[in-house]
């Protein structure tokens, strides 16, 4: 009988493909991530109509493309990127449980510690998706409706991007410095989505889930504007967000950049200790 | 309740040592003569005295004259009076008052929901007379064994403690003060390996008489599950007109022989099921059977004739009627002896269930409890579920029956106890127990986004028993196993109840399985669905699959089911075979004759309580059915059939859990 047979475990990438797959099939996610596609074009269109019918001469100085994509992350990261995070952490495990599906898991079984890594791994994947179309459609649509910047009388041709300090950086710069805005995002958003999942871990309504993050975000601005607090300042996960604005300034400023990555993982070990321990534990 | 049936060995009526024989009459007459429960007062200061010399002078000591008023809570709805019959079940809470003379003469006022029943003891004879039907009925003195014929609380706390003392560790546990009475707290633990459920025995001994004023018996739970005391107690002389029976005017007077002796005890017996009292189920003292291991049976089981205890009219019936078959055999004497027999055989086969692995059993916990902040959802339950066997789990909303399947599965953890699943502890056994455990546990649960198949895919996917390439035709067939591989591609979200329930079965079987848990199954289906799902239970039964199934349908657990558990608030009241439990409630024996009078006349006169019913008579209970039959053939009653009344599970189930508010 095959009872007697020992035990394999499911390969982990089975495992992973089961959420990467269920992860991209909600509809959900699949119009998030449009919506975040869509957001920079429609920056861009604003940008493009707001600059006259004929490019002024203005917009031609300073229209400067590849800026979209980190303005974009930027503009998103307040609210909507961390909003997209939330609704993945939620669904991963609080919505399982909503469902009973999360019943099935442990019956299959996918051992705790197990699931954890597959629950933290899709919501890794969505904010990857999130962030990559945010860029992805920023750099199209930044290059394609604003264009370069045209200052041949500043740095001659070939210059891509104009910093906030004036200097102008070529392509390969630009991109790098885009490529910077994203995984520092990203490590923004993962460590909001640890958080989220050690809530999620806690309840079986994602709702909950949804206002912690919201009501978290919206609670730092209100602590970061007391003055009272203000030796507590820095360890709140959105103080340091402006911080993104650096990758756009020559010669590159890694302070901000670095205290607030810090900051993001602090707020990482915490979620993921919470979210196991609780994960080890939990009734499903 | 019932008639023995002929198939019963000797043994199943028989116990070890006598001494669950003794706990029966004694008991029987304990609460006749009103042994005691009351809550405790403050203790009083009394000589101090060893358990030994405390058991000895209860024992010992001489019989008491007294008048007492005794509340009985009896929580697991047994009879209070073991073979007085099934209209004498004292369940739940109830005061009888109490006379004794001291020299086996007493009196026991009984109430009962709209009349009183009165047991008079007196000169050797007793008298029992009922308000309802105004019926008295005279039984003579037991003729092997006189002793039993007083209704003496002395006596009665000698044979309990007597028959404990063996095998039980006693101690004294403090004073207390029971209805002003000072007196000694002797407690009974059973000793290390001895087999009983039965955990404790707490008695209160008046401290001057050396008479126990209270017996509180525990079981695996908690709550006492039998608690007798006293309001009141007065010691000294009473009325002689007490325990002398005077028939009120227009009184129909009938005539009881004496019981048959008691046959001989049988060496080596393991009764499942014995006795009728609450001893066979909370005092367990010969071996245990494996798929027995709380086997509190409910109501009466074939009684041990010669208790002493009164026969009764039954105005009650338990058991369904269904009228009496004449079994086309030709009327008169033939009939008896030629149906007993077949019906021995019928027993036999219907014993003949699955035995168990040899591996051990599929599950089993062991004093499994799960408190829920105040709330106590599961009590301190043991329970085995056999390898090979359908084991059904029964119990009102709200009885624990959920909770310990989550704690089986590891879903939930328990607050104390230890369980095993496929001989593996849980939850550290899980990752090698639970692929061959396939589960539908509080409803389906699937993504309403996903179709069937995809919710499905991502099953199989998950479980470490399928290799990749294995993955989709798995699905597939158990997609067409359920009757959904029509519907497979439609989203869950558009599922009925019934097609969403079926799709949960074919998660649980989408692997082959060793046990397949299966939490209320045919929630929402249809009739046809509720046939589909007994035929895959009983196809996973002959591939050698554990099936456990809770359900609250009766019909589908006593359809598929060979063992079955019954769950109140948290503790296990009975578990074990089917049959043997619904043995224990079975119904009377249905007598087909033309002769009604004559035959109640006879039955009645051999001890049995029984009744006029339509187109003949129904026995509800007394000695073996052999005896009786033999009586009426020999009273020359012509018989035209004789039928076993079918006991259901309804009425096991009617019996356990309800009763106590």
């Amino acid at each position: 009988m095959s009872g007697a047979a020992p035990v394999r475990p499911v390969p982990w990438s089975r495992l992973l493909g089961a959420e990467l797959r269920w992860v991209l099939r909600r509809p959900r996610t699949l119009v998030g991530l449009g919506l975040f596609a869509l957001v920079p074009v429609l920056m861009a269109v604003g940008i493009a109509l707001s600059d006259g019918p004929s490019r002024s001469l203005l917009s031609q100085v300073t229209g400067n493309g590849l800026t979209l994509p980190v303005a974009a992350l930027s503009a998103l990261l307040t609210l909507l990127l961390p909003l997209a995070v939330a609704v993945a952490a939620a669904d991963a495990i609080a919505g399982e449980s909503q469902h009973g599906t999360l019943r099935g898991l442990l019956l299959a079984p996918v051992g705790r510690l197990r699931l954890v890594v597959m629950k933290a791994f899709g919501v890794l994947v969505v904010a990857v998706l999130a962030v990559a179309a945010v860029v992805v459609s920023g750099t199209v649509a930044g290059w394609v409706l604003i264009g370069p910047p045209v200052v041949p009388l500043v740095a001659g041709d070939g210059g891509a991007l104009v910093s906030l300090s004036g200097s102008v950086l070529p392509l390969s710069d630009a991109a790098q410095r885009i490529g910077l805005a994203a995984l520092w995002t990203l490590g923004q958003l993962a460590a909001i989505g640890a958080v989220a999942l050690a809530v999620s871990a806690c309840t079986e309504h994602p709702l909950v889930v949804l206002s912690s993050v919201l009501g978290g975000l919206i609670l730092t601005g209100v602590l970061a504007a007391i003055p009272a607090l203000e030796p507590l300042r820095p360890y709140l996960i959105t103080t340091g967000w402006d911080a993104v604005a650096d990758v756009l300034r020559d010669p590159l400023p890694y302070r901000g950049l670095a205290a607030s990555t810090l900051v993001a993982l602090g707020h990482l070990l915490v979620g993921a200790v919470v979210l196991t321990v609780r994960m080890r534990r939990r009734d499903a | 309740m019932t008639s023995d049936p002929p198939a019963d060995p000797p043994g199943r009526r028989l116990r070890r040592g006598g001494i669950a024989a003794a706990l029966t009459a004694a008991l029987a007459v304990a609460l006749t003569a009103g042994l005691v429960t009351a809550r405790a007062a403050a203790a009083p200061e009394l000589p101090p005295v060893t358990a030994e010399e405390l058991v000895a002078s209860v024992i010992e000591a001489e019989p008491v004259a007294l008048a007492a008023t005794v509340p009985v809570d009896n929580r697991l709805g047994l009879p209070a009076l073991p073979g007085a019959g099934s209209d004498l079940l004292a369940e739940g809470t109830s005061t009888a008052r109490v006379w004794s003379d001291g020299a086996g003469g007493g009196r026991v006022a009984l109430p009962r929901p709209d009349s009183e029943r009165t047991y008079v003891r007196g000169g050797g004879t007793t008298w029992v007379y009922d308000s309802a039907d105004r019926v008295a009925t005279r039984i003579p003195a037991h003729a092997d064994r006189p002793e039993r014929a007083g209704t003496d609380p002395q006596a009665a706390a000698r044979e309990i403690v007597a028959a404990l003392r063996d095998t039980s560790t006693v101690a004294v546990d403090g004073t207390t003060e029971i209805a002003g009475r000072p007196a000694y707290t002797l407690v009974l633990t059973p000793q290390p390996g001895e087999r009983t459920v039965l955990r404790e025995v707490r008695a209160a001994v008046d401290a001057q008489t050396r008479t126990p004023l209270e017996l509180t018996v525990l079981g695996a739970g908690t709550d006492p599950v039998l608690r007798i005391g006293v309001d009141e107690i007065g010691f000294g002389p009473q009325d002689p007109a007490l325990f002398t029976f005077t028939p009120p005017p227009g009184a129909q007077i009938e005539d009881a022989p004496p019981p048959a002796p008691a046959p001989a005890p049988r060496e080596g017996a393991a009764p499942a099921v014995v006795g009728d009292g609450w001893d066979t189920v909370v005092v367990w003292t010969g071996p245990l059977p494996e798929d027995a291991r709380a086997p509190r049976s409910p109501g009466s089981a074939p009684r041990c004739p010669g208790r002493g205890a009164p026969a009764t009219r039954s105005p009650r019936t338990r058991a369904p009627r269904s009228s009496p078959t004449t079994a086309g055999s030709p009327p008169g004497r033939s009939a008896p002896t030629s149906s007993a027999p077949r019906s021995t055989g019928e027993r036999r086969s219907m014993s003949a269930v699955p035995s168990p692995a040899p591996d051990g059993p599929a599950a089993r916990v062991r004093e499994l409890r799960k408190v829920f902040g105040r709330v106590t959802a599961v009590d301190g339950v043991d329970l085995d579920v056999p390898a090979g066997s359908v084991f059904g789990m029964l119990g009102p909303n709200g009885s624990g029956k959920t909770t310990l399947i989550r704690m089986l599965l590891g879903l939930t953890r328990p607050t104390s106890g230890t369980v095993q699943l496929l001989g593996r502890p849980v939850p550290g056994g899980l990752p090698a127990a639970l692929p061959d455990v396939g589960a539908l546990v509080e409803g389906p649960g699937f993504h309403p986004f996903l179709s069937g198949r995809e919710n499905l895919r991502r099953v199989a996917a998950l479980e470490p028993r399928l290799t990749g390439p294995a993955i989709r035709p798995a699905v597939d067939a158990a997609l067409e196993r359920v009757g959904l591989a029509g519907a497979a591609g439609r989203r869950y979200r558009g599922y009925s109840l019934g097609m969403k329930q079926r799709l949960g079965l074919a998660a649980a079987l989408v692997v082959p399985r060793r046990l397949v848990v299966l939490d209320e199954p045919t929630n929402g289906l249809d009739p046809a669905g509720t046939r589909e799902i007994r035929a895959v239970v009983a196809d996973l039964r002959r591939s050698g699959v554990t099936v456990l199934l809770s359900s609250h349908l009766l019909s589908e657990v006593e359809a598929v089911c060979t063992h079955v558990a019954v769950l109140k608030r948290g503790a296990l009241v009975a578990s074990g075979e089917l049959h043997r439990l619904l043995d224990a409630v079975a119904g009377g024996w249905e007598i087909g004759t033309t002769d009604v009078g004559g035959a109640l006349r006879v039955l009645r006169g051999a001890g049995a309580s029984a009744r006029a019913d339509d187109g003949g008579v129904v026995v509800d209970d007394g000695p073996p059915a052999p005896e009786l039959f033999a009586a009426l053939v020999r009273a020359e009653v012509p018989v035209h059939g004789l039928r076993r009344q079918r006991p259901d599970l309804e009425t096991l189930f009617t019996r356990i859990t309800e009763g106590d508010g």
